[in-house]
């Protein structure tokens, strides 16, 4: 055994070396996590499907409803950053007419509240499209 | 395992593009230093600095992203493929040991990054910038970007990256900062000569 490492010998510090570079940096198991698990599971492990900023919901829909490139009022009620730029949506100013639709996250409810006792102005002008836990997709009355 | 293999190749990519247009030799014959004491990692950084300046000036242009890629990587293999016999030359146990010393680090911050490839707040106002250049619109589109008194030279090289990039996700557009920051470090430990080993435990 000894005779077989003689020739690495000298490369022997290296490689202990570089092993404990990759364990410090925890590459191992980064490397296997972006393996096993896709880009989109990973940023909604990252950024929550609907907490946080809720990334995950963002994207199942601007999928589902084609929301790319869409003017969309967003509201965060957990006081998270809004991602729209992540997805190329334009987010509307707050002071600004009432967007086709209106993307309302993280609301926080008791008892027998719903959605449409929030605060969000004019929320009345709008239906529901989509809903998921607390993260709710809005449309515009015709 | 394609993910993985692009982030290697983007590594290198890194490495070709920012390997011109000065290498040790030129580099040393045109500052005159005394015993060539300037190395590839110095190199690097002289580069870069230059590259981003052209980078800069190309930004008002409106150019596509890609065309600039193209030319930088070809230039680039160009100058590796004429440079090869001095390349050959240097290689020694001691810089190989420092260069895979330097992929593995570079590596390791690239994998950790596509593990959570999380912005926090202000990264969201250079996306948008960024964003802009992604989609091929002009320079005046800025204007209406969030935060318009910030630079847009750090949002151009993240749309060059991230659009040129092998799987064309965004936080490939991120690594850019990390090579930067490596090649500072490892120049500044070479200045104070201390071996390459030494960099982890500081």
């Amino acid at each position: 055994m000894i005779i077989f490492l003689k020739p690495f010998k000298s490369y022997m510090f290296y490689i202990f070396f570089f092993i404990i570079i990759l364990k410090s940096f925890n590459t191992f198991y980064n490397s296997y996590s972006v393996l096993t698990s896709d880009y989109e599971k990973r940023m909604t492990a990252s950024y929550g499907f609907c907490q946080k900023e809720s990334w995950g919901f963002y994207n199942y829909v601007i999928k589902k409803y084609n929301l790319d490139k869409k003017t969309i009022r967003i509201h965060n009620l957990e006081g998270h950053v809004t991602i729209q730029s992540l997805f190329n949506i334009v987010k509307k100013e707050m002071k600004e007419n009432d967007s086709k639709y209106l993307i309302i996250l993280n609301f926080q409810s008791t008892n027998n509240q719903d959605i449409y006792d929030s605060k969000v102005r004019n929320i009345e002008n709008y239906n529901i499209e989509y809903r998921y836990n607390n993260c709710y997709l809005m449309r515009l009355n015709d | 395992m394609i993910e993985l293999f692009s982030i290697l190749l983007q590594v290198l990519t890194f490495l070709l593009i920012f390997s011109f247009p000065f290498n040790p030799s030129n580099l040393n014959r045109l500052v005159s230093t005394r015993g060539n004491s300037l190395n590839y990692i110095d190199c690097y950084l002289v580069n870069i600095v230059f590259i981003l300046n052209l980078l800069l000036f190309f930004s008002f242009l409106n150019i596509r992203l890609e065309y600039i890629f193209i030319v930088l990587l070809v230039i680039s293999i160009f100058f590796t493929i004429l440079n090869r016999n001095y390349l050959i030359e240097k290689i020694n146990k001691k810089n190989l040991m420092k260069f895979i010393f330097f992929i593995i680090i570079f590596y390791s911050m690239c994998v950790m990054m596509a593990h959570a490839p999380k912005l926090e707040w202000d990264g969201f106002h250079w996306i948008s910038k960024s964003l802009v250049f992604v989609n091929n619109q002009d320079i005046q589109t800025l204007q209406n970007a969030d935060m318009p008194m910030y630079p847009h030279l750090g949002g151009y090289l993240w749309a060059l990256f991230w659009k040129n990039s092998y799987l064309e996700l965004e936080y490939f557009g991120r690594f850019f900062p990390i090579f930067f920051y490596l090649i500072s470090i490892f120049s500044i430990f070479n200045l104070l000569k201390i071996k390459s080993e030494k960099i982890i435990f500081i």
